[in-house]
């Protein structure tokens, strides 16, 4: 690297934990924008700012809160610059939304939903498996399984659904 | 049901993806407003789409690609140095691991046998369908319906045997699903990158379904190779037929012995399948243009004002094994295009190449090949020797590679790539903070520079 270029001195363990906290932060984000693209886009300034302020972090506390705090004041940054009709929640549905359980329950979520995959049948695995594991789009799943994009939402919803339903009962069972 | 459930049902199956209209967005909002149970069926709602998304997808780390290069290069020249400090490297690649965490945690039951790895080569993947990762596949690995299989490096392919004596080769960085394969049901699904397939006929057999992106094909007994990209399949029939789909239009058309196709998402490009021209014995990139015409798979080409095009690496993360992955940078080029003439590889000849880099060693580069039936015919590499290399200016060089230099990736390899076809040429980094900056490949035969 040469040596006018000031590349950044972040430790392995920094990047190690920004690294695992992307999928979460995009889920915190985009569950109060509801849309992909302004998720995605929050979310790299979320990565810029965490990046300028790793000197900040002390190692052993909680990566995730802390990211989170910076990835929420992104999000209403972010919203301020917004014209109201490119955002999907007003601040009071926003502010109801939020209700700051993600980071504690998400790795209990993953752990209930690897099991609840299990049960699915088939049909239903090989679905979600196209829309998720292959990136497919519902038009191009829906032109290889000759049916309508309609029905092939439907599905995907339907399935959506039922393992919602089942990480529900596990985490109520788990709590009885 | 009531009726603000079955309202919030179809909301929430277009939240996710990404097609609420502008009325629905302020009908959610309103909802969500009102209803306390609403918002909460809508959390659980997202939480598990961003689960399935964080768990199955493969992992984007496009949001933290944009921070390196904001950060870590303050404007200057970006050309030469594809910036990915090994702290990044490291992080990401620990990623890969995480995201197929639950690998180790699993104990679900071993799924149907659809077929077994005959030979691998390279990084190679393999995931079960309940997501979990197999661990280092081998030769005699087993594959279940509904895995995923996918070459991760450019040097990669792994070769597929299944019970009724065929075979199929994904090779390149590619992937595909094993829908099914028993002897009620043949199905594959080629996600991306390319796929060479033997496959015996079986009278009173449901024919083998391929499905892409953009087509779908019937198979009884044939040899063929299949390339499948986002907005594109090309299909190569060796021997046999294949009935091809445009899945656009639903219009079919037979693909006969020597003959290929091209298959695009748009109804109006021309579907009909074309016998290519006789063999030549010389091949240059040509990289004017848009990506798809310049026979470029992996990376991108770039252009500069005043210089001329190059293509730019790819980053692409390799798992090791259980332990830190590492990321390297990767260009492939698919040197027969649609129409082409295929390109023998005479003895003597020469791969000539030219990049933008000053860096001289860490570089491997590929070849994939074909036999004279169109069988894939293995991959062969060469590592960057620094004598081969010529200065042509400041930050250039130039490479002449002798194709007897080229070592087969597996046993069964021939010793050198001579008198087979060439199929991809590619180029790969040890590590991607070297990057690779390609100008012109080419195979030049003994008699344009003797």
């Amino acid at each position: 690297m040469s040596t006018n270029q000031t590349a950044l001195e972040l430790s392995e363990e920094f990047v190690m934990e920004l690294t695992r906290a992307q999928g979460r932060l995009f889920g915190f984000l985009f569950k109060r924008l509801a849309k992909r693209d302004q998720a995605q886009e929050v979310l790299q300034l979320t990565n810029l700012v965490i990046c300028r302020k790793a000197s900040d972090y002390q190692q052993g506390t909680n990566f995730m809160a802390w990211a989170v705090t910076i990835a929420n004041f992104q999000l209403l940054a972010y919203r301020k610059k917004q014209v109201r009709d490119r955002l999907v929640f007003s601040d009071e549905t926003l502010e109801l939304i939020d209700d700051n359980r993600e980071r504690e329950e998400s790795s209990l979520l993953h752990e209930h939903l690897r099991h609840c995959l299990e049960l699915l049948a088939e049909s239903g695995r090989d679905l979600l498996a196209q829309r998720y594991d292959e990136n497919l789009s519902i038009q191009q799943i829906s032109s290889a399984l000759d049916k309508t994009a309609n029905t092939v939402r439907l599905k995907l919803h339907r399935l959506r659904v039922e393992l919602m339903n089942c990480v529900e009962r596990r985490v109520k069972k788990e709590l009885a | 049901m009531s009726d603000w459930k079955k309202d919030l049902d179809s909301l929430l199956a277009k939240v996710v993806e990404d097609e609420l209209s502008a009325t629905e967005r302020g009908r959610l909002d309103e909802m969500l407003l009102a209803n306390p149970n609403a918002r909460e069926i809508y959390r659980q709602y997202v939480d598990v789409h961003c689960s399935l998304q964080e768990h199955l997808a493969l992992p984007d780390f496009s949001a933290m690609n944009q921070a390196i290069e904001a950060v870590s290069e303050p404007a200057r020249k970006k050309i030469s140095r594809p910036i990915f400090s090994f702290a990044w490297q490291w992080g990401l690649a620990t990623a890969a691991v995480f995201v197929f965490l639950f690998v180790v945690l699993s104990d679900a039951p071993t799924p149907v046998r659809a077929s077994t790895i005959q030979a691998i080569a390279g990084t190679v993947k393999v995931t079960q369908p309940n997501g979990i990762e197999l661990s280092n596949p081998d030769i005699g690995t087993p594959i279940p319906a509904g895995a995923i299989i996918k070459t991760v490096s450019a040097d990669a392919f792994v070769e597929l045997g299944f019970d009724d004596n065929s075979t199929m080769t994904l090779s390149e960085p590619a992937s595909c699903r094993i829908i099914r394969y028993d002897k009620k049901q043949r199905s594959i699904r080629l996600i991306h990158g390319k796929l060479w397939a033997t496959i015996t006929p079986q009278p009173g057999r449901s024919p083998l379904i391929i499905h892409t992106p953009s087509s779908k094909l019937d198979v009884l007994g044939t040899v063929f190779d299949i390339e499948t990209r986002p907005l594109f399949s090309r299909l190569r029939v060796s021997k046999g037929t294949v009935r091809m789909t445009r899945l656009v239009d639903n219009r079919s058309t037979e693909v006969h012995e020597n003959q290929e196709i091209l298959v695009s998402l748009n109804p109006d490009e021309d579907f009909n399948p074309l016998t290519p021209p006789k063999a030549v014995n010389y091949w240059q990139s040509n990289l004017e243009g848009a990506v798809e015409p310049s026979g470029v798979t992996i990376g991108y080409v770039k252009q500069l004002a005043g210089r001329p095009p190059f293509v730019v690496g790819e980053k692409v993360l390799i798992p090791n094994k259980g332990k830190l992955a590492k990321a390297i940078a990767v260009i492939n080029f698919s040197v027969q295009k649609f129409g082409d003439s295929p390109v023998i590889l005479d003895s003597g000849s020469q791969i000539h190449v030219q990049g933008l880099t000053k860096f001289t060693q860490g570089f491997y580069f590929f070849l994939s090949t074909k036999d004279e039936t169109g069988a894939f015919s293995g991959k062969y590499y060469v590592s960057m020797k620094k004598n081969w290399m010529k200065k042509l200016d400041e930050k250039g060089w130039e490479l002449k590679i002798p194709i007897e230099k080229f070592l087969g990736k597996d046993k069964r390899s021939k010793k050198s790539p001579t008198g087979l076809y060439l199929s991809d040429f590619g180029v790969s980094s040890y590590d991607a903070k070297l990057g690779i900056l390609l100008l012109e490949a080419a195979v030049v035969p003994a008699s344009q520079f003797q």
